[in-house]
């Protein structure tokens, strides 16, 4: 069974209202464990809806998504903020650290909010934030890092519940070039390691790198080009 | 689980809006701060009125002469009194308190009387010795007077008997007297059978000394006024030939025993004289006891609290509303952070409770700083007032719970409103 399954998926906004706008047109998406994929498309596409869905941020207006066995459409708030807390690993594009709270409190903060104890929230925080080479900044606050430290920090604290799936939404926009290639090795480097990762971006030239491409247009799944799968190896989880 | 986190994370904020965090506690403080200073101050004036009440002794039951009063006649159905019908009566030695009435009144209650004792008010003075000087108070009394004041003679005797019947010219002074006016090297023994003179109402009065009696320094200066005046105690008989009064008695003090009902014992007094004055158009004797002016003088400083508490209430009121006002405001700043918490899996409870108690933080250290201002406001009132402070422990509970009630109650408003954000939205905003 697929790790992400969405079939009919449909969202309205304003129902019932004069200006009532369809975004999603019936999406059927299936994502299988350990895949690495890019949902590219240009603005007003729909990819953010798309994002907020698999998210669990928000719910469709009809059909199912189906996330590692929970039925996601059909849950109450605090069961979908139980599954963005243990499933989902976010990546935002500005990054989204808390102000005036250390990159080491920032990784914490799933886990806090998962009922973690402070020792094993610790270890756990040092563990990640020294795989994305962040050991010696674990003290500084967000103001006090560049922006591809900051990126770093959110995706060590993506990874800390050890999340179903990662989503990351044009992580690389806020970054230049050479900071871009580095975040994107870092992904690159988990998806090897077996993590399921989902990129959402507008840039195609990003979306390549990607083993699967699936591209949107207007509410609609217009494209889905899977590569052969090459050089994958399983690795056991971080 | 979060508590210690949450405690954290509104001690940060706090921080970090320094100016605007203590704004929003100065209207806590303002109003804990009264509340405890006025509450203090309260405590303290009762309580140092009914330790000098307490002195002068609870159970003493007071019988004074006094008009009857004609407002009642000479006040028409409009409440406007026709003066000129107002009658200035003049008593003779028939309408005073009789030696028969005390002498019936002392077999009646022998039970239960422990003291009874004349008091003749003389009036005060100042006597002079040269350079040296004595405020006093000249008081015409019986020998049971040193029993109602309990008084320690230090030299000589108190009035007795035989100086009452026979008029005599002696008096019993204190230690803060001999003191004051012969000096104060000046033993007490070596006064005994000097004289003195004091101006009273334009009238040079003389007495010999027999008797110095300790003088105890009043524990506020509540009924004293300013200059430390002792009383001088001189025979009734004495008094009244000096002030040229009519024979009989205008006022009597009489204490009942420790085992008696004091509150009976005043109803059966009070009960006793009144009928000898039934019939007495102009004049009445009525009874009163220290407790019971205690009792009422305590309801009326307890209504003056309330009244004043409750105008603290209404500031403490105005302080939450400020609290729930910059909560809103923090809520709003704060919209994205608690769309990434969402977006984390912050459940709306755990929002909730963050901002609650950021503002039970802000209220509890208000209360805090509230209450020690209050303590500090309170003992600086005490003090000018001349009363021992006392901070009432109860009142600060009382307070420090209440402006944690107030965070909650004034938090939860704002605190709701952010639990209830949508993450999306919550995420975009900028």
């Amino acid at each position: 069974m697929a790790l992400i399954e969405l079939n009919k998926v449909v969202k309205t906004y304003n129902v019932g209202c004069e200006n009532e706008l369809e975004i999603l047109h019936g999406i059927d998406l299936k994502i299988d464990k350990g895949e690495f994929v890019a949902i590219v498309g240009e603005s007003g596409s729909g990819k953010s809806t798309l994002m907020n869905i698999i998210g669990a941020l928000d719910k469709p207006t009809s059909g199912d998504y189906i996330l590692d066995g929970i039925a996601v459409a059909k849950a109450e708030r605090d069961e979908m903020s139980d599954v963005r807390n243990k499933k989902i690993g976010f990546v935002f594009q500005n990054f989204n650290l808390i102000g005036r709270t250390t990159a080491q409190k920032n990784v914490e903060l799933p886990m806090l909010y998962a009922g973690a104890g402070k020792a094993a929230r610790q270890e756990r925080a040092n563990e990640l934030l020294s795989l994305v080479g962040m050991s010696d900044r674990s003290d500084h606050q967000p103001s006090e890092l560049s922006g591809g430290q900051k990126q770093r920090v959110a995706i060590a604290r993506s990874l800390v519940n050890n999340p179903a799936i990662i989503l990351a939404d044009e992580p690389t926009g806020a970054l230049d070039s050479a900071t871009s290639r580095n975040v994107m090795d870092i992904f690159h480097t988990l998806h090897r390691q077996g993590k399921t990762i989902i990129l959402i971006t507008h840039s195609r030239e990003l979306a390549q790198e990607c083993p699967r491409i699936v591209t949107l247009l207007d509410g609609n799944i217009v494209q889905d080009d899977k590569k052969a799968p090459h050089g994958k190896e399983q690795h056991a989880d971080i | 689980m979060q508590i210690f986190e949450n405690i954290q994370l509104a001690l940060t904020s706090l921080v970090a809006n320094k100016m605007r965090s203590i704004l929003t506690m100065l209207g806590i403080i303002i109003g804990i701060g009264s509340v405890i200073a006025i509450v203090t101050i309260g405590d303290s004036m009762t309580g140092a009125m009914n330790a000098e009440m307490a002195g002068f002794g609870a159970r003493n039951v007071t019988i004074n002469f006094q008009p009857k009063d004609n407002m009642a006649e000479i006040t028409d159905e409009d409440g406007n009194i026709d003066w000129d019908r107002y009658e200035q009566k003049t008593a003779t030695s028939d309408d005073y308190l009789t030696d028969a009435m005390l002498k019936d009144y002392e077999a009646r209650f022998k039970d239960v009387l422990d003291v009874l004792s004349i008091n003749e008010t003389v009036g005060s003075g100042k006597a002079t010795n040269g350079r040296l000087h004595a405020s006093v108070n000249v008081s015409g009394c019986s020998p049971d007077r040193q029993k109602l004041d309990g008084l320690t003679m230090l030299a000589g005797r108190y009035i007795e008997k035989q100086d009452v019947d026979a008029i005599r010219s002696v008096a019993v002074v204190s230690s803060e007297f001999v003191t004051k006016y012969f000096g104060n090297k000046t033993k007490n023994d070596d006064v005994l059978g000097k004289a003195f003179t004091v101006p009273v109402n334009g009238k040079d009065l003389r007495f010999y000394i027999i008797g110095v009696y300790k003088y105890v320094k009043p524990d506020s200066q509540f009924m004293m006024g300013g200059d430390t005046e002792t009383t001088v105690y001189v025979p009734y008989t004495s008094a009244k030939r000096l002030m040229q009064l009519p024979a009989g008695y205008s006022n009597v003090t009489v204490r009942s025993k420790k085992e008696a009902d004091s509150s009976e014992f005043l109803t059966n007094t009070s009960a006793y004289f009144a009928s000898y004055y039934t019939h007495n158009k102009d004049f009445t004797a009525a009874a009163n006891s220290m407790e019971n002016m205690m009792k009422s003088m305590n309801k009326m400083l307890g209504s003056v609290k309330l009244g004043i508490s409750a105008v603290a209430a209404i500031s403490l009121l105005v302080g939450g509303i400020g609290v729930m006002n910059i909560m809103m405001v923090s809520v709003t700043e704060r919209t994205r952070e608690i769309g990434i918490r969402m977006a984390l899996g912050a459940k709306s409870r755990v929002i909730l409770l963050q901002f609650i108690v950021e503002a039970i933080i802000i209220c509890l250290i208000g209360g805090f700083i509230g209450v020690g201002i209050g303590v500090a406001l309170g003992r600086i009132g005490a003090q000018m007032l001349k009363y021992a402070a006392r901070p009432s422990v109860i009142a600060i509970l009382v307070a420090v719970s209440f402006s944690m009630a107030i965070g909650v109650f004034f938090g939860y408003y704002p605190a709701s409103k952010a639990s209830k954000l949508d993450p999306i939205e919550a995420l975009r905003y900028e």
